[in-house]
């Protein structure tokens, strides 16, 4: 009787262990899904702040008569990342438009009538809302994928990513002369 | 009292101003000053004593609390040289007033300087204004709390225990004479035509006279309220001699500590402090003379707070018109969002969760009914022997403790999987977010009458063999509400969600506070709550709100409506000029109205940029769980899941080894 009881205990566990491995199984590709998912979410605020840039622009150009070279540049970014069609154009395209919004933005202070005008105020909260935005979910993506890759060495998880052969995923990384001290010049130009 | 202890008092802020932290930490990083503490003595509505030591560590701390616009003084408090005498009756002459007390008479002469200070000594001021502004904040939220204005104030002492002192000052601001007034205690004939019969009016009439009759006058009511040393009241009943009496020396020591503030040239009335913000003349000189103590800062000081400009622009909207009680009434209403009633149930769909245990039960049920009506009574137990007995009974349990237990470990690793949102950049999709309960509407739970996000309230009721029995589970899952994390805040629809309340209270009907029993304990009741204000964690699917409001075509129906009672602008549309609008006209001005209507449209939806809570809701998605609960840690709910899914698994194996061992007996008996 005794072998009857172990026997139908282990059928249980082998029921479980199945259970579990298609538990494990399916979080794998859950999370792989909303890493992809995180990414795409990041293409679309983006996006926005692409179609926001007009909008700054045009309100700058009747202001900024001797900036023209900022706004070149902002304008030459932005056509950068609608040409961009690899992976990496794309992330150093938009990388390019970042920092030439910071520029442009730092140049404002020389502008005070441009500063007080309400389209400016309003056009420039909501791309450092967009900016704020990306930011946050650019760390989602990394914490979707910090949780992905430390799933994949964990016991009993990393039975069955070698299983089925599961890769980790990279982390969103930035330039590496972002990592550098910003320095300030007041030189004007 | 030393003289050389200083003290800083403080006028508190209603509310937290822009930047307080900020205020806190200032305090702190320069002068050690406790944050907690501080914040405890800055926020309230009357004044507190803000800290005490030598002068010269006391106006390093009034300079800082200058560069902020913190209205406070600095004094070295006097002793109180004598306590205002009782009086037995009083005489009017022109504007001076005489007393008449028990060795000697107190003049106050017309155009005078007085202060007055009226109290309920019985201490029940503090408690009945706790208790109406919890009540505000229950019903009407907390970003509406009402606080009662001086006049409210000022009835509610008079329908206490009042007692009114007068301070007569010289010009220095020096105490030259006191006198207390009990009301009815005293002989009103003095006050003439004005006396009445009501005591407490007699007390009024003498206020208004002695208002009248100073040259300079200050009346102060806060009491009970102002957390100044010497100044805590103790509650006391009528006959609670010493308390009275503590309370009456208490009251000595407020009237002369409010002395040496005026003395210090600024000390604001209280008829003219609002209960939100400073009022004008207060403001006035505040803005002319930031510091008012050490008084070493001139007012083109550059460093500023925000303060400073939100207090001017509060006064210039809100309170520029008013100077006093007679005036409070023409005071302009703020505007503040208050908190509308809980929506009523929903009637309740049918859902796939709720239909299979249902028929299951219909089911059993008629066919128990079948049996009992075959006569067949003796079946019914025979299937109940056998179904235990061939282990079918502890098979089924044990499966549904595997599935129960597997469903909880896939829950947990849910929870692990799924990263932590931040509200303002919330996406579509399931989103786990964290952050504080905040209610949308003036939810308040049933029993225990807490404002909360979120109560389920279950009542028992003792059967025959005196054990409890559900007799109703009632809960407000149709009662949505907000999570704050700092960036921003985002509706959670608790509806079908998984609540793991935190606060629970048990009590029996009728039963009031801890300490009076109900006599009845037939029944009882159970309430689970999630507090306001508390920490959450909420795992779900967000996804935009359905837009509310008129459609296009609604709107479009309305213009069209509109443009056919306004003959004028009907007119626009006769291109033939017949005065009747034929069927082509009308398809044009249709054409015309469909556009106008879209283009206001998209242009309301450029301007008005929506918040996160008007268009976003977390909430339950068909086969996605909706979890909902007071934790401190992921990891601590993650760890409950946890224990329950081994517990399930643990029990699943024993029942399997016990049906197995039933089943193989009984072969063997067959």
């Amino acid at each position: 009787m005794t072998g009857w009881i172990t026997l139908g205990i282990l059928l249980l566990l082998l029921l479980g262990t199945i259970i579990y491995t298609i538990i494990i199984y399916n979080g794998f590709i859950a999370l792989k899904n909303t890493i992809s998912q995180d990414w795409s979410n990041i293409d679309v605020l983006l996006k926005q702040r692409f179609d926001e840039l007009p909008k700054l622009i045009k309100v700058c150009e009747g202001y900024m008569q001797h900036e023209q070279r900022t706004l070149e540049a902002v304008i030459k970014a932005r056509s950068m990342v609608n040409s961009a069609r690899t992976e990496e154009q794309q992330l150093q395209a938009q990388n390019m438009l970042t920092d030439t919004l910071k520029s442009l933005f730092m140049v404002v202070e020389r502008y005070p009538e441009l500063k007080a005008d309400a389209g400016f105020r309003q056009l420039s909260y909501r791309i450092t809302e967009i900016e704020d935005q990306i930011a946050d979910r650019r760390e989602l993506y990394n914490a979707s994928v910090t949780i992905y890759n430390t799933r994949l060495r964990q016991f009993p998880d990393v039975v069955v990513a070698n299983m089925f052969k599961f890769q980790p995923s990279t982390l969103w990384t930035i330039d590496p002369e972002h990592r550098q001290d910003v320095t300030v010049s007041f030189a004007t130009g | 009292m030393s003289q050389d202890l200083f003290f800083i008092v403080v006028q508190q802020y209603p509310q937290p101003p822009q930047r307080f932290d900020d205020f806190l930490r200032l305090l702190f990083d320069r002068h050690q000053l406790d944050m907690f503490q501080s914040r405890q003595r800055l926020l309230g509505r009357s004044l507190a004593r803000l800290v005490q030591g030598p002068r010269d560590e006391m106006e390093k701390i009034s300079a800082t609390l200058g560069e902020t616009d913190c209205i406070h003084w600095l004094i070295s408090p006097e002793k109180v040289a004598f306590v205002p005498q009782r009086i037995y009756g009083l005489e009017v002459s022109g504007k001076s007033v005489t007393f008449a007390c028990r060795d000697q008479q107190v003049t106050f002469p017309a155009e005078g300087t007085v202060l007055a200070v009226l109290a309920d000594v019985s201490a029940g001021l503090a408690e009945k204004l706790m208790g109406r502004m919890l009540a505000s904040n229950a019903y009407r939220g907390r970003e509406a709390v009402r606080h009662e204005d001086q006049q409210q104030i000022f009835t509610m002492i008079l329908q206490g225990q009042p007692v009114l002192d007068f301070y007569r000052l010289d010009e220095d601001k020096k105490v030259t004479a006191a006198v207390r007034v009990f009301p009815g205690r005293f002989n009103p004939q003095g006050l003439g035509d004005s006396g009445t019969l009501s005591s407490r009016k007699n007390l009024e009439v003498l206020l208004k006279l002695m208002e009248e009759g100073a040259g300079a006058f200050q009346l102060h009511t806060d009491l009970g309220l102002a957390m100044l040393p010497g100044c805590q009241l103790r509650r006391a009943d009528k006959n609670d001699q010493d308390a009275l009496k503590h309370n009456l020396n208490c009251m000595s020591r407020y009237g002369w500590l409010m002395v040496d503030l005026w003395r210090q040239g600024s000390l604001p009335r209280e008829s003219e402090r609002g209960a939100g913000v400073p009022e004008p003349g207060l403001l006035d000189t505040l803005l002319a003379t930031p510091l008012m103590a050490a008084g070493e800062l001139s007012s083109e000081t550059d460093v500023r707070f925000p303060l400073r400009d939100e207090i001017a622009a509060a006064v210039q909207n809100g309170g520029a018109e008013s100077s006093g009680r007679e005036k409070a009434a023409d005071q302009p209403k703020i505007r503040v969002p208050i908190l509308s009633s809980p929506p009523p149930k929903a009637a309740t769909g049918w859902s796939s969760r709720r239909i299979w245990p249902l028929a299951a039960f219909v089911g059993g049920f008629f066919l128990f009914i079948l049996l009992l009506l075959a006569d067949r009574s003796d079946l019914v137990d025979q299937i109940a022997y056998h179904s235990i007995a061939s282990g079918a009974v502890p098979f089924v349990l044990a499966i549904l403790s595997f599935w129960y237990g597997f469903y909880h470990l896939r829950i947990k690793r849910k929870i692990e999987n799924t990263p932590t949102s931040r509200i303002r950049s919330i996406a579509m999709g399931m989103v786990e977010v964290k952050g504080r309960a905040i209610r949308k509407y003036a939810l308040v739970a049933p029993m225990s009458h807490t404002p909360c996000v979120y109560y389920r309230l279950t009542r028992y009721r003792k059967d025959k063999n005196d054990r409890w029995r559900v007799i109703s589970v009632t809960g407000s899952e149709n009662v949505s509400f907000f999570v704050e994390d700092g960036t921003g805040r985002v509706e959670v629809n608790p509806a079908g969600g998984r609540i793991r309340a935190g606060t629970r209270q048990e009590g029996f009907p009728g039963q009031v506070g801890l300490t009076r029993f109900a006599s009845d304990r037939s029944e009882k009741w159970r309430e689970d709550t999630i507090v306001e204000g508390t920490l959450l964690y909420v795992l779900g699917f967000a996804s935009t709100r359905q837009e509310q409001g008129e459609t296009l075509r609604e709107q479009v129906q309305r213009v069209l409506r509109d443009l056919k009672s306004d003959p004028q602008r009907l007119k626009k549309f006769d291109l033939d000029g017949d005065g009747k609008i034929c069927v082509d006209e009308w398809d044009t001005a249709r054409a015309q109205v469909e556009k106008e209507v879209l283009h206001e449209r998209i242009s309301q939806r450029n301007q008005r940029r929506r918040r996160q809570e008007e268009h976003i809701v977390i909430g339950r998605q068909k086969g996605r769980p909706l979890i909902i609960a007071e934790t401190h840690s992921e990891t601590h709910l993650t760890g409950q899941y946890r224990n329950i899914a081994i517990g399930l698994l643990v029990l699943s194996a024993a029942l399997t080894g016990v049906s197995i061992y039933l089943l193989i007996n009984y072969w063997m008996v067959l």
